[in-house]
């Protein structure tokens, strides 16, 4: 029976038509997967749905919302959590208001109190304050203050966007459970790979548009390449091997049945000069809570360098101590031979962007944004030029960096820190939130800079994307120590991986599981014959 | 603690009050309030923290007695309070972001006394500066590494207040616009 039922819907914000007669419908017990890439809607559908649109916001809103076989379209968001409608939204700290995690669910779960955190496992972050919590438990405690009183739609505003790997897969079975309660979830989403697979209903927004249906049909090539959403791998390859539907287990059975061919090799070790060096570093905040315990790893030109870890073991606070914004506690690091003691010397040599690349962005326009250290540093004029061109930002000169779309918001970040000429560039988990499209262009651009003889350290979780861009060298971080490293195809294929909450690629994964053939990193190695 | 938040609260409230318009009945009111807070003192904490203000006042009020002296006794006991006041009302603040009242009971406080759009303004006051404090690090970090480290002390200055202002806005509408969606959903 349907649960939810939006019928015409339609939503415009000043001359922008958002979703445009939005007509589709959720059962009970479903998983229905939000599909479409940054700025598409999607979290206009689930404000839709909560009743944030129309009453929170303003606009142009038009259509039914049937909700149990009732029309809720004028009811409020308090009297449709009421009714079962619960939400939980993208950075889940903006809804923890509050100190205490075993007030905060006590509040809001009342009877079902003890129900939901045996449940969720959340009883060893009871006595723990909101701030303490890492991405991957507040997301959890999110989750559990929605489950009090007999939720009966769950909708999940990107709630990968702050998880490591393997969270992502505790989170996807606490999901599968909760939906086994009878409880129906919609997840909206842009890394769909696993999500794709346990879905059995997808809707895709395609220029406002809602494209309904099977999500092995939805999330076709071609509609995930005009909206920037990931081709789910699993996908991506029943096509090539010409499967006309899909399910998990004839995948692995065509594909035992398949020949393939494999084109990928290891990457020549690079051997420019030595950029960075750290040796023996250690560092901590308080002497009993280690953060990073004997570091040591060094960079060459025109190397790309990944710390690969789960959130909080350690890679942000390398990378500060790298840029000279914390001191090492034992240790050294130096550039270029010259000992590190400072946030200047650091900057002579070394960029960053951060994790939203657009916190950096303020001028008015694109061109003032990238000429802003040139003004600064007395630099040539040539080299923003240049810079415009190579990155190819010409027709976006005029506007405002911060109308532009995430991908291009990302590039015009790098362009105004390429202005100085960095020997390395940092990027801080700088991949979380770009679509595919985006992705894309940060793979190209990294490449084009360390061809110029650039070095690149990328702190991240993101596996899968370092499985396409197969770094020079990949270090592994756990509880603030290296516990693996080598090259993209030593360290991604190897199953320790698992016992640092990590996992090899899905690509490995499926091809190590069907075949056992540990030799296949990413999809664009693969030929079926 | 619910309790004891709310009656803060009023009393914060009836402090400014009294500060702004120098109201005896409010002023006597307060006091009554603030006897009654030290009678309930159920955490130790509270307990602590009123004590402690209540030490202080003990100081401030004999010096300003005497500052105040010129306008009489009595008028100079009166205007010796405001200094309590002030610091009473900023009990609330230290209370809340010493995490010894809960955001939530705060809320509960102020829409108990308070229009709730003016409630929702002052809970986002409190609550954005912790929420933001890892974003402006970022912001200083990427800016500094971007060229400001190496800019003369003048200019270094100037953008990064340019930079941290016009970041720390969109930071803050952004987030303001978030909480204030979960507090209209579950608060």
């Amino acid at each position: 029976m349907s649960l939810l039922r939006l019928n015409d819907v339609s939503y415009a914000y000043g001359e922008r038509d958002i979703i445009r007669n939005a007509t589709f419908s959720i059962d009970e017990g479903e998983i229905v997967l939000l599909a479409g890439g940054t700025g598409s809607g999607k979290s206009t559908l689930i404000r839709i749905i909560n009743g944030l649109i129309p009453h929170f916001y303003s606009g142009r809103f038009s259509g039914k919302v049937i909700f149990d076989g009732k029309e809720i379209t004028q009811a409020t968001p308090k009297e449709r959590v009421a009714l079962g409608i619960r939400t939980v939204m993208q950075f889940p700290e903006n809804q923890l208001l509050g100190q205490k995690v075993e007030k905060l669910l006590k509040r809001a779960l009342g009877e079902d109190f003890e129900e939901i955190v045996d449940f969720l496992e959340l009883k060893n972050l009871l006595n723990k304050r909101v701030e303490e919590l890492s991405g991957g438990e507040k997301q959890r405690v999110a989750i559990a203050m929605v489950l009090g009183r007999s939720p009966k739609l769950l909708l999940l505003d990107e709630p990968f966007s702050q998880l490591d790997v393997s969270y992502m897969r505790k989170l996807i079975k606490i999901l599968l459970s909760i939906a086994k309660r009878g409880v129906s979830i919609l997840i909206a989403e842009h890394r769909v790979h696993e999500l794709a697979l346990i879905a059995d209903k997808a809707l895709l927004i395609v220029n406002g548009k809602i494209v309904e249906g099977k999500p092995y049909y939805v999330l076709s090539r071609e509609n995930c390449k005009r909206t920037g959403v990931d081709e789910p791998i699993y996908f991506s390859i029943a096509r090539r091997i010409g499967m006309n539907s899909f399910s998990y287990e004839l995948l692995r059975q065509k594909l035992a049945e398949t020949k393939i061919m494999i084109s990928g090799g290891a990457n020549n070790p690079k051997n420019g000069r030595e950029i960075l060096r750290v040796s023996d570093l250690w560092f901590w905040y308080r002497k009993d809570e280690i953060v990073l315990q004997n570091i040591n790893f060094n960079l060459r030109e025109g190397e790309i360098l990944a710390i690969l870890g789960r959130n909080g073991a350690g890679k942000t606070t390398l990378l500060k101590l790298i840029c000279g914004m914390l001191k090492p506690k034992r240790g050294e690091i130096r550039i270029l031979g010259e000992k590190l003691k400072g946030i200047k010397i650091a900057s002579r040599f070394i960029a960053f962007l951060p994790q939203n690349p657009e916190e950096i962005l303020f001028e008015r326009t694109v061109r003032d944004e990238i000429s802003f250290s040139a003004r600064i540093m007395g630099k040539n004029k040539s080299i923003v030029n240049e810079i415009i061109l190579s990155l190819k930002l010409e027709e976006i000169l005029e506007r405002n960096p911060l109308t532009l779309s995430g991908g291009e918001k990302f590039l015009v970040a790098f362009a105004s820190i390429l202005v100085k000429e960095p020997k390395i560039v940092i990027l801080d988990e700088t991949t979380r939130g770009l679509d595919s499209n985006a992705r894309n262009i940060l793979i190209r651009i990294l490449k084009d800079f360390t061809s110029k003889g650039g070095s690149v350290i990328m702190a991240t979780n993101d596996i899968d994307l370092l499985a396409e861009l197969k770094p020079d060298r990949i270090i592994v971080l756990h509880d603030g120590k290296i516990v693996l490293s080598g090259n993209a195809r030593e360290v991604l294929m190897n199953k320790q991986l698992y016992d640092y909450g990590l996992r090899i690629p899905l690509i490995s994964e499926l091809f190590e599981g069907v075949l056992g053939r540990r030799d296949i990193l990413s999809i664009s190695e693969i030929n079926f014959g | 603690m619910k309790r004891i938040v709310v009656l803060l609260t009023f009393f914060s409230l009836f402090m400014i009050l009294f500060v702004i318009w120098n109201n005896i009945i409010l002023l006597i009111i307060a006091i009554l309030i603030s006897l009654i807070l030290l009678i309930i003192r159920r955490s130790s904490v509270i307990k602590g923290t009123l004590y402690y203000i209540f030490l202080l006042s003990l100081v401030l009020i004999p010096i300003n007695v005497g500052l105040n002296y010129n306008y009489g006794l009595l008028t100079a006991i009166l205007l010796s309070m405001i200094p309590l006041m002030r610091i009473l009302a900023a009990s609330l603040i230290f209370l809340v972001y010493s995490e010894y009242v809960g955001l939530d009971d705060f809320l509960d406080a102020l829409t108990i006394i308070l229009p709730k759009e003016i409630a929702l303004a002052i809970i986002l006051a409190f609550l954005l500066v912790p929420l933001m404090i890892k974003e402006l690090e970022d912001i200083y970090l990427a800016q500094m590494m971007r060229c400001l480290a190496l800019a003369p002390f003048h200019k270094k200055l100037i953008y990064l207040i340019r930079a941290f202002l016009f970041s720390a806005v969109m930071l803050a509408i952004n987030r303001a616009i978030r909480i204030a969606e979960a507090i209209e959903l579950y608060y």
